[in-house]
């Protein structure tokens, strides 16, 4: 198990290298100055470009850029800046705990509403309560982010006045709109992945054994059942985690989220490489992290499972 | 500003504001000057009340290296400079200098008020400007607008390196700034009102970066705590602020949006007080979702779509008049801003005190005259027409391509739609083949920055590479014109041979629409022409 694990860590470091490698060339080839669109339509003087294009190590190589990005992180732990100047440890210090509250309240939301949802569903077989899931988890699954962002600002923040319509200024629930919009998809489609997964391991064997023994009906289908479909859903919530960050960008700027996914928007669209580069390898770390515990996870629910 | 607002600000949010045709702005600010009477209208609350405003995030918060709408918004209410402008007529007015004298519009004397000081205690005297000018310039501190001083003496001599300070900068005395040019340059005190040309106090020499979070300026309003970065800047009321119409409300707060629409929605709410772009997707709403808590305004914010005149195929001016008479600028104006825009018959911002009745004759929509000169001419058969992408142009250019199509006969017109910065890259380059779009919103409200920077032999921002030695020398005449009437004659002169030469078709002035809660008294409201609502003018009625 500890060897298994160190294996995996190991792994990260060319994951990382190699992701951050991609997304520097990918921010390297979008076309045009980024320091001559700083200024606007009209063009600072050579003198003043020369020296920022310098300071940014804008005129190297792609190579030597990156290799001074590098550089700079495992000599000096200096992670580069903003084209302004502030620095991108900076940034992440801000605004990492403003992603991390959206993704927590996103996480809780789903997974207990997918979950029970899921759950109701297989147990009341097409009674009303599984029709009304089955609708709505596809009504939730096929509206696009923006849309169910904007309906809720307008239907709770405008409307009823129930919840802030944006920033961060009112504690947690300024993130309960944009984590129900962010959550809804994912509500959607674990709500249908448990339905379904608890209906097959209550039709197999081992749950039709356990209610021949006489066990109660309910341990039955949390000790058994339940157990046993979970592995699916574990899957999903890690792997949806994970790519939460992605999903923070259209919220965060729907509802001015000062968080990590509205500045990667940002420094994409003003070619700020190292910016962009340093968020995103936070997200890649924290994909493999996520993974590697959903790994483990599944040893718990599944003690059939070993890892070597 | 350098940036034009629509370009700027939307690429920021996505959404382009436009607004409806207004004859609003005369009585927005009729009545009021820089902003003292005008609580006559509505009762305002005591001590002023806290207004709260929509704004993008600044990318700089120091004034010689502000070249955008989102900060140079907050450091004017931070700093005052030498001059500043009277909204009323927009001639430039006392700032903190009380007067200034000059015989031949290229040495200039002012003489500075006494009681000026820095939020923070600091005396401002005529050595705080040799010392802030000289600190802009520097091309150590890349400082964005360093250039706005490129026609002060020994300014060039800094750049190379050749000199420490400017030798056109001079304190003559405590109290007495002299500043010499390299050429007559009789809109100074107009220029002297932009952004970079603030003062700053020696504090900000010592850690610029840290003086950046919190700038100590010499304005109405000072900073209070830190800008608070992606949410949001508040700034109180500075009691002994030396000017003589000092902020109405005792405190604003600037909050920080990354969308437009969600700022939109706030002000619906109650939850923030003005957003001064109400963006173009709710054009239509407006009316219903704030009645008469809405105010349109012209500014001087204006759409052109240029010439390559490097580009044989554009050379022949009857060409380009032929494409600008076959454009229905009415059409299009209703039909894609519903009506929102003014249609440009100049290129002087008619609310300029050099603003004129000078008609722009190849501006009116003729298809059948167009059809025949364009043929004439043997105009282009086919065309490219150049925008930059994501700030809301497509429709509009599009629009203008199909009117092209329809009466003159070019079968085949192709777009090119580019990020902002490879745009410019393919304007410097002179790469660009066909008409293009651009923008200009007057920093300093004089006819000379709506014309010089973009008309001029060689400029930087003459991307036409138009040419015109009649309109320099009178744009230089103009310059040296002691006058200021038989100025804005000359001025005008130039803007008749821009006109007829037409090396842009001007399309229009844009409209803001700034929407506000029911806390503001709209009539107190004031756009200016560099797209600026003049927050420390406004009444706040209820707490």
């Amino acid at each position: 198990m500890t060897r298994y694990i160190i294996r995996r860590l190991l792994q990260f470091i060319p994951v990382i290298l190699i992701s951050t490698l991609i997304v520097y060339a990918l921010v390297f080839a979008i076309p045009g100055d980024p320091i001559r669109a700083l200024a606007g339509d009209r063009p600072m003087s050579d003198a003043v470009r020369e020296t920022l294009r310098e300071q940014y190590n804008l005129d190297d190589p792609f190579l030597i850029q990156y290799f001074k990005y590098i550089w700079g992180i495992v000599t000096a732990l200096d992670f580069g800046s903003t084209f302004n100047g502030r620095p991108v440890t900076d940034i992440i210090e801000q605004r990492l705990p403003v992603t991390a509250t959206l993704a927590l309240v996103t996480l809780v939301i789903q997974t207990l509403m997918g979950i029970i949802a899921g759950i109701l569903a297989a147990l009341y077989r097409d009674r009303f309560f599984d029709r009304f899931v089955q609708v709505s988890t596809v009504a939730m699954v096929a509206l696009p982010t923006l849309v169910i962002g904007f309906l809720l600002q307008l239907i709770f923040g405008l409307n009823l006045g129930w919840f802030p319509i944006a920033g961060v200024n009112n504690g947690v629930s300024s993130y309960i709109l944009p984590a129900l919009t962010m959550a809804a998809v994912s509500t959607g489609i674990l709500a249908r992945l448990v339905r379904s997964e608890l209906l097959d391991s209550l039709k197999s064997d081992y749950v039709r054994t356990a209610t021949a023994k006489g066990m109660k009906r309910s341990r039955v289908i949390t000790r058994h059942g339940l157990r046993n479909s979970l592995i699916p859903a574990v899957t999903f919530i890690g792997a949806d985690l994970a790519s939460m960050l992605g999903g923070s960008i259209i919220v965060e700027t729907i509802f001015n989220l000062p968080g990590l996914g509205q500045q990667v928007f940002a420094s994409i669209q003003g070619q700020e490489g190292t910016v962009v580069v340093g968020i995103v390898t936070l997200f890649v770390l924290f994909f493999v992290v996520i993974n590697l515990i959903v790994d483990l996870l599944y040893g718990l629910l599944d003690p059939r499972i070993r890892y070597e | 500003m350098h940036v034009n607002k629509t370009s700027r600000r939307s690429r920021a949010t996505g959404a382009l504001a436009v607004t409806a045709a207004a004859a609003l702005v005369l009585s927005a600010c009729g009545g009021g000057d820089n902003g003292g009477d005008n609580g006559e209208a509505a009762e305002g609350v005591e001590g002023g009340g806290t207004v709260s405003a929509y704004n993008c995030e600044p990318q700089f918060l120091v004034p010689a290296n502000s070249t955008e709408v989102c900060g140079s918004w907050v450091l004017g209410s931070l700093f005052t400079g030498l001059t500043q402008t009277d909204f009323d007529t927009y001639e430039p007015t006392a700032g903190v200098a009380e007067s200034w004298d000059t015989e031949d519009n290229v040495t200039w004397t002012f003489t500075l008020g006494e009681d000026w000081t820095f939020h923070d205690g600091e005396a401002i005297t005529a050595q705080t400007f040799v010392d802030t000018y000289n600190w802009a310039v520097d091309p150590d501190n890349a400082q964005q607008s360093a250039n706005f001083f490129d026609n002060f003496l020994g300014y060039q001599e800094v750049v190379d390196g050749d000199a420490e300070e400017m030798e056109g900068v001079r304190a003559v005395d405590d109290y007495t700034l002299e500043i010499e040019l390299t050429e007559p340059f009789s809109p100074l005190p107009d220029m002297l009102t932009y952004t970079a040309f603030y003062p700053m106090p020696s504090v900000a020499y010592d850690d610029i970066e840290a003086f950046e979070q919190a700038p100590v300026g010499n304005g109405r309003y000072q900073m209070d705590g830190e800008w608070e970065h992606d949410q949001q800047i508040a700034v109180n009321r500075f009691e002994d602020w030396a000017g003589e119409n000092p902020g109405l409300p005792e405190r604003i707060e600037w909050m920080i949006y990354s969308e437009v629409d969600t700022a939109y929605l706030d002000v619906q709410a109650g939850n923030l007080d003005i957003l001064d772009a109400a963006p173009a997707n709710r054009r239509t709403t407006v009316e219903a979702d704030f009645g008469d808590n809405a105010q349109d305004f012209d500014t001087s914010a204006f759409t052109y779509l240029g010439f390559p005149l490097y580009q044989e195929e554009f050379q022949d001016a009857d060409v380009r008049h032929a494409l600008s008479m076959a454009i229905d600028r009415e059409l299009i104006i209703d039909n894609i801003f519903d009506g929102a825009q003014t249609p440009a018959e100049n290129i002087i911002p008619p609310d300029l005190i050099e603003g004129n009745e000078n008609t722009c004759e190849y501006c009116q929509y003729d298809p059948e005259a167009a059809a025949e000169l364009y043929e004439e001419a043997g105009g282009p058969e086919e065309l490219t027409v150049y925008f930059n992408s994501g700030a809301s142009h497509e429709d509009w250019v599009e629009a203008v391509a199909n009117q092209w199509r329809d009466n003159l006969g070019i079968e085949d017109i192709t777009f090119e739609s580019l990020e902002f910065a490879q745009y410019l890259g393919l304007h410097d380059e002179q790469e660009i083949t066909g008409p293009y779009r651009l923008g200009w919103t007057l920093s300093y409200p004089s006819a000379q920055y709506a014309m010089e920077p973009i008309y001029t032999t060689g400029v930087s921002s003459n991307y036409a590479d138009y040419s015109s030695e009649e309109f320099d020398d009178l744009i230089s005449q103009a310059n040296a014109e002691t006058d200021p009437d038989a100025a804005a004659e000359l001025y005008t002169d130039a803007e008749a041979i821009l006109l007829e030469d037409m090396p842009v078709i001007p399309m229009w002035f844009t409209n803001y629409q700034v929407v506000h809660s029911d806390r503001i008294d709209g009539e107190s409201l004031f756009m200016d022409q560099a797209t600026f609502t003049r927050l420390e003018q406004v009444v706040v009625t209820q707490e």
